[in-house]
């Protein structure tokens, strides 16, 4: 959309008429005034969709025995169904409400998953099993397909990781906390490319990118704990050794089915990967850059894990790939005029500096001089940033 | 869209409704059975407070298996009942055995220390780890540690158990 000044600057170039002008600033404001009601009715509409989410998960953990189990299922799959079809009727039926029909289809999906709850504790199955997100999962993905939603395939990537971690850390089944950001990263890296492979239908582009960028920040997160000497340093082959050596056990001890979830995904991933590098889906002119990042990543990672560190090379390595992939993002960002990849690149960049910040000079400097000169830099380094972001924004929104 | 639409819904019906008949499945053509416990409390975010069970065939010997177990396989433990309805654990099997067996998920493999100095245990999740009360009555039950508590299950043929009732000190604890 065009702004004041460039209408100025066309009549005073002579480009346009005065009426034109007139018109054109007419309609810019008029604009303006429409998208800030639609981003209002948005706003208020999701914050009472959340509500009445909360409401419901408060309803079912108050767990209240006034009223009988099939009375509360039959209320809650009243409320899902209601929410539902409602949100169909204002957004794809009559279609006079399609912001708040969407936020109600949302609501739906949200009770839905409350309902499984619901169901799980009159039977006390236990408590976050991860049968119970793996089913509101499926529950959810045909709405994912008939939508292409962007809050609902969000909904779905989250619901993804929180499986996944539900499967192999609950209970410590198959392993410890410590091989959190190792199965991260490879989930991170298969959603990415899952994300690339719906690039294939034009019409699939929204959940192709929900599911990339939610792809992007799993694997950010996990490279960004693999900088600590916590998850990639000689502790964790420790850990790792158990796997190999059965004659080990103890509390701690690494189950083969984690190994065989681990190197099963992998090799998904790998395919997923090659096959997107090969025939680039998502028609994107940084095919070969992002795909080769991937198998770097992947490769790296199986190495990690078969190969334990006895010194702190992963450490450094793994600082030298999150700087690396931050400086990746923010140059894709600047080429496509992408805020989301820019946002993501400058955040993990800040987090990555007042990390590294802390480790080097906590021991380094006095104390009062390590504060002084963190909060100047950061002070510093938070203006400088944030005026960089404002200035890429209006230079791609413009 | 449409078509798409009222799929999603009946998916959804589908599910809620399969999980209720999976479980009164269970309830149904399930044996009853008592297994002594012990109670902690904790929180769930989604349903609340509840109880969580700590049976004594949770934490088994590893010895009563003719097999290597690792965290995460699937085990079905052969149960015996007394005359006055409590079930213990006399094996762990690879495969379902004939008679009365509960199916679970080996969690935590450990050494013992002390006088089971080289002894392995077991610990065994069954999905019936957890007892699902109305916010803040779960203390209660936490709190008579003194107590016995009994639990009543129901499983059914293919080793699915299902918590009934819990008793402590043979009274039936409502809330």
């Amino acid at each position: 959309m065009v702004d004041e000044s460039q209408i100025k600057q066309w009549l005073k170039d002579g480009t346009i008429t005065r009426p034109q002008a007139k018109k054109m600033l007419a309609d810019t404001t008029q604009y303006r005034k429409e998208s800030t009601s639609n981003k209002l009715i948005v706003s208020i509409s999701t914050i009472g969709a959340i509500l009445i989410g909360i409401g419901a998960i408060l309803f079912i953990a108050s767990n209240w025995r006034a009223i009988p189990n099939v009375m509360k299922v039959l209320i809650l799959l009243a409320a899902t169904f209601i929410s539902y079809f409602l949100g169909y009727l204002f957004a794809y039926e009559k279609k006079n409400l399609p912001k708040v029909g969407n936020v109600l289809l949302f609501l739906g999906a949200l009770l839905f998953g409350a309902s499984v709850f619901l169901v799980a504790q009159i039977y006390n199955i236990t408590a976050n099993h991860n049968s119970l997100v793996l089913i509101w999962l499926i529950g959810i993905l045909p709405l994912v397909y008939a939508l292409k939603s962007v809050s609902i395939a969000g909904l779905a990537s989250l619901l993804y990781f929180i499986w996944g971690y539900l499967l192999i850390f609950q209970n410590n089944i198959f392993s410890t906390i410590l091989l959190l950001p190792i199965i991260l990263l490879v989930a991170g890296v298969l959603l990415f490319g899952i994300g690339a492979l719906h690039y294939i239908s034009d019409s699939l582009a929204t959940i192709a990118r929900t599911y990339r960028i939610a792809g992007i920040k799993a694997v950010m997160i996990s490279l960004f704990l693999l900088t600590f000497r916590f998850f990639s340093g000689p502790e964790i082959r420790r850990q790792l050794s158990m796997v190999t050596d059965p004659t080990i056990s103890n509390f701690t001890r690494v189950s083969p089915h984690f190994t065989a979830i681990f190197v099963t995904l992998s090799i998904i991933a790998i395919l997923i990967t090659v096959i997107n590098l090969l025939f680039n889906t998502s028609k994107s002119d940084t095919n070969v850059l992002e795909n080769t990042i991937n198998l770097t990543l992947l490769a790296t990672i199986l190495i990690f894990f078969f190969y334990p560190p006895t010194t702190n090379l992963y450490i450094v390595l793994f600082n030298l790939i999150i700087s690396g992939i931050i400086f990746v993002l923010l140059y894709v960002g600047y080429q496509r005029s992408d805020m989301k990849l820019i946002n993501i690149g400058m955040g993990f960049f800040s987090l990555l500096v007042i990390v590294r910040y802390f480790d080097f000079f906590w021991n380094l400097l006095d104390r009062s001089l390590f504060f002084l000169i963190g909060g100047i830099i950061l002070v510093l380094g938070g203006i400088s940033l944030e005026l960089k972001r404002r200035q890429l924004r209006d230079r791609f929104t413009s | 869209m449409k078509k798409l639409f009222i799929l999603t819904a009946v998916i959804w019906l589908i599910i809620i409704l399969g999980m209720i008949g999976v479980k009164e499945f269970t309830i149904r053509t399930g044996t009853e059975v008592l297994l002594k416990t012990q109670p902690v409390d904790p929180r769930d975010l989604f349903r609340g407070d509840y109880v969580i069970l700590s049976y004594e065939i949770t934490r088994l010997q590893a010895n009563i298996s003719e097999f290597e177990i690792n965290n995460g396989d699937q085990v079905y433990i052969g149960l015996t009942v007394d005359e006055e309805g409590y079930a213990s654990a006399y094996k762990i099997f690879k495969q379902p055995p004939i008679g009365l067996y509960i199916k679970g998920t080996a969690t935590i493999i450990g050494t013992g220390f002390g006088n089971f100095e080289g002894t392995r245990w077991l610990n065994i999740n069954y999905g019936i780890e957890n007892y699902f009360v109305p916010e803040g009555e779960g203390r209660e039950i936490e709190r008579a540690w003194d107590q016995e508590l009994v639990v009543k299950v129901t499983i059914d043929k293919n080793g699915n158990a299902l918590i009934r009732t819990l008793y402590l000190d043979g009274q039936e604890v409502f809330f």
